[in-house]
């Protein structure tokens, strides 16, 4: 019989402070990245909920994390990625830019508008891409532990997502 | 570069630095379990329970014939159980599994039926009966023993899946089933990514075929052997709630196989 986390919960237990204040340090600096790619998959207004429940969700799992398996960072983003495919966040994909506020800091900061709106039709692997890379900020290996696959699928995934932005992009102007 | 990628790189700074700080840790949601909807349903559940108890019990000895014929075959003993304790379904309780065998095949004891049992650290008990093809313990080939199974995150979602072999096969050849806790805690199969079934195995000669699970998504690596190394096929798949959803494939022709094995945390020595 194999154990799923209680090697690692007592592996860690051993030599590390596994008190909440201890997580929140850790985790502090993962914030803003995990804050930008919450807020580009299911919106401004739902950001902070969806970060807190990733956070609660990676408190319960930290036992199991594997540095071995990959950086905090992305552990962190994944959770946040799988935490925004819950059912109760997915309206956000019918969501129309009708109204400018609809876009996250579009108020106070120039929007392109028409290329929000382009990424936002964009198939939901494409789209994934587009944002950890170009709005939160990650590098393509680090997309690619997001995502779930390898990182040949995720330059080919841009390069095909690019190419779609290109062309609506020209047929709408 | 190309006039969307420097498109996109402005939007995307733009869009950063107009973002508002990110929220603070709130470290009093950390420890919060989700909430206990069964309760409500365990209540009903032990109503019915007593009721049928009271009921049934003074009827059957008030009957002439006992409720079982002493003719009828008894349950074969059980030659062993395995017994593993670890918080299966997220509630902060250690939840204690049990695998038993409950039925065997009259010309081959390694076939036959095996219960896994859940008491759960919180109250409350689920069972699932799953059907063994052929269980030959690879370290003792003598005597049988109850099946390897292992809990790992199959699926993304909190809470472990119980992954239970169900044929020990040929060479590495194995295929499992998977069983996850429903949202009434019922134990439930979880249908395998693609059409297959649950498999892994590897040979040199023809290929491999195991799963990778990550935080979000498992995915399904199956190699052949070609003329220079193998084609390695991997496709992503993420459990929408009720089932697999294709996210991704990949193939490609590396000089070594692919995994033939699981590769989730908690299933490396299944």
């Amino acid at each position: 019989v194999t154990s799923g986390g209680a090697t690692a919960i007592e592996g860690v237990c051993v030599d590390a402070d596994r008190s909440p204040t201890a997580f929140a340090a850790w985790v502090s600096p993962h914030l803003p990245a995990m804050a930008r790619l919450a807020a580009r998959l299911v919106g401004s207004a739902d950001r902070d909920d969806v970060v807190q429940d990733a956070l609660g969700r990676a408190w319960r799992k930290w036992g199991t994390y594997d540095e071995r398996r990959g950086t905090a960072r992305t552990w962190l983003l994944a959770i946040v990625a799988g935490e925004s495919r819950r059912p109760r966040w997915r309206r956000w994909p019918t969501r129309r830019l009708d109204d400018v506020a609809d876009v996250p800091g579009g108020t106070d900061a120039f929007v392109d508008v028409d290329l929000e709106r382009a990424i936002r039709d964009l198939p939901a692997r494409m789209r994934l891409a587009i944002d950890c890379v170009y709005f939160v900020g990650l590098s393509v290996a680090e997309t690619a532990a997001v995502m779930g696959v390898t990182d040949g699928t995720v330059k080919s995934t841009l390069h095909d997502a690019r190419q779609r932005l290109r062309t609506t992009l020209e047929v709408s102007e | 570069v190309s006039d969307i990628e420097s498109r996109l790189d402005r939007a995307g700074r733009q869009w950063q630095q107009a973002q508002p700080a990110p929220p603070d840790v709130d470290l009093g949601r950390l420890g919060r379990t989700r909430e206990r909807r069964w309760i409500p349903l365990a209540v009903a559940t032990a109503v019915v329970a007593v009721v049928a108890v009271a009921v049934v019990l003074p009827l059957g000895r008030a009957a002439k014939h006992p409720l079982l014929s002493p003719s009828s075959p008894a349950p074969p003993p059980s030659p062993s159980a395995s017994v593993h304790r670890e918080d299966l379904d997220g509630d902060g309780r250690i939840d204690t599994t049990t695998l038993r065998w409950v039925r065997h095949s009259r010309t081959a004891p390694f076939r036959g039926v095996v219960r896994v049992s859940i008491d759960f650290g919180g109250g409350g008990r689920t069972s699932y009966d799953v059907r063994i093809s052929r269980w030959i313990d690879p370290a003792d080939q003598e005597r049988l023993t109850v099946p390897s199974f292992g809990t790992s995150q199959v699926n993304a979602v909190d809470g472990l899946e119980i992954v239970v072999t169900s044929d020990d096969g040929a060479a590495s050849y194995r295929t499992y089933r998977v069983l996850t806790l429903s949202g009434k805690r019922q134990l439930q199969p979880v249908p395998p990514p693609g059409r297959r079934g649950w498999v892994t195995g590897a040979s040199v000669g023809t290929g491999a075929l195991g799963y990778q699970c990550n935080e979000a998504s498992i995915l399904r690596v199956s190699s052949v052997p070609v003329r220079h190394g193998y084609a390695v096929h991997t496709v992503t798949y993420h459990w929408d709630g009720s089932q697999w959803a294709r996210w991704s494939s990949e193939r490609r022709v590396q000089r070594r196989s692919g995994i033939g094995a699981w590769s989730c945390y908690g299933l490396e020595n299944l």
